[in-house]
């Protein structure tokens, strides 16, 4: 039994599939990038250059064809072999700073913090979000909650707010209620549509 | 072709496989009647994958292209292992990202980097370069057979 209350960490790899391709070749860095679906079907991730010219999740590749040409949109055809490899290597980084890792899908994992001191844990998730950053070149974002469901409204606010720099952490009542008055219902996991 | 006065290429090859490659450290034979006398002396089996692989999650192999870095004994078509982990040291030798285009080169500590090949000229570091080291070599595996 730990001496805290239950907490949950949900850290995932922003546009994860591109982020695997940038890791290996530098000069994407700073230009949009789009991952497609099997034989090239439709966007299934895109960086924020992508995202800011309107490229939508799921936006079928014939239709944004043309406009990615005009704006130099580096495209990939997926190559699961090297996102799964990169997922194992980032999870394998989160069994260092969590005692249990849940893997949810090839880019996110919730982490059992309840073990970790209240204080501590936007310290941790900071520091191994560095460790993976560094170690495997995966930029990654952690929110962190009493419920799996607010573990994930607060990645989706560290997301949304640069300026927390990729952490968030919702687990004292206050800093929640003063979150949770700024996010549309519709956002939160499991509400709405899709 | 090569350009000897250019840059090591490199080109990603993939991740160390889980596991291990063990070799047998004695060669014992059975036999049948009296106990072996080297049996009170039997070491583990070396394990190449502990010896060469210290953090499997930040450890990339690359293949090499080019004859840049020689004299640091690291030829074309060599494979190195590169420890994103590691804080690279003086007299290392680095994966680096040049505008994008990641070589091998030495790492001083001033943050110089230079070639291994005394038959080329200085590597020209250019001011405005986005330069990032990707990683640390912490081997080479070279076949050195014809």
């Amino acid at each position: 039994m730990s001496a805290f209350p239950r907490s949950y960490a949900l850290s995932d790899g922003n546009s994860f599939y591109c982020s695997c391709e940038r890791v290996f070749d530098h000069k994407l860095n700073h230009v949009p990038v789009i991952v497609l679906s099997n034989n090239d079907g439709c966007a299934i991730a895109r960086t924020a250059e992508a995202k800011a010219l309107g490229i939508k999740m799921g936006e079928p590749w014939f239709m944004m064809r043309d406009l990615c040409r005009a704006n130099g949109v580096r495209v990939f055809s997926s190559n699961y072999a090297l996102y799964g490899s990169m997922s194992n290597r980032v999870n394998e980084v989160y069994r260092l700073f969590a005692p249990r890792v849940e893997i949810y899908s090839i880019d996110e994992s919730f982490l059992d913090l309840t073990d970790v001191a209240p204080k501590t844990r936007a310290e941790l998730a900071r520091d191994m979000r560095s460790t993976v950053g560094r170690w495997t070149g995966i930029p990654t974002c952690v929110g962190i909650g009493p419920t799996k469901t607010l573990a994930k409204l607060a990645n989706h606010i560290a997301k949304k707010n640069p300026e927390l720099g990729g952490v968030c952490d919702l687990t004292d009542e206050a800093e929640r209620d003063r979150w949770m008055r700024k996010v549309k219902l519709e956002e939160v996991w499991g509400i709405g549509a899709l | 072709m090569h350009l000897i006065h250019s840059s090591v290429r490199m080109d990603y090859l993939g991740p160390v496989a889980e596991g291990s490659i063990i070799l047998p450290r004695v060669a014992t034979t059975i036999c049948a009647g009296f106990p072996s006398p080297a049996d009170d002396w039997i070491e583990d089996d070396i394990d190449l994958q502990k010896i060469l692989v210290t953090n499997r999650a930040a450890t990339f192999m690359w293949r090499v292209q080019g004859h840049s870095m020689r004299d640091a004994g690291i030829f074309d078509g060599d494979v190195v292992l590169i420890d994103r982990s590691l804080s690279p040291k003086d007299g290392d030798v680095v994966a680096v990202s040049v505008n994008g285009e990641v070589s091998l080169k030495v790492f001083r500590r001033n943050g110089q980097l230079e070639f291994a090949n005394k038959d080329m000229p200085a590597w020209p570091m250019h001011e405005n370069a986005d330069i990032q080291v990707w990683g640390v070599v912490t081997y080479c595996l070279h076949i050195p057979r014809a």
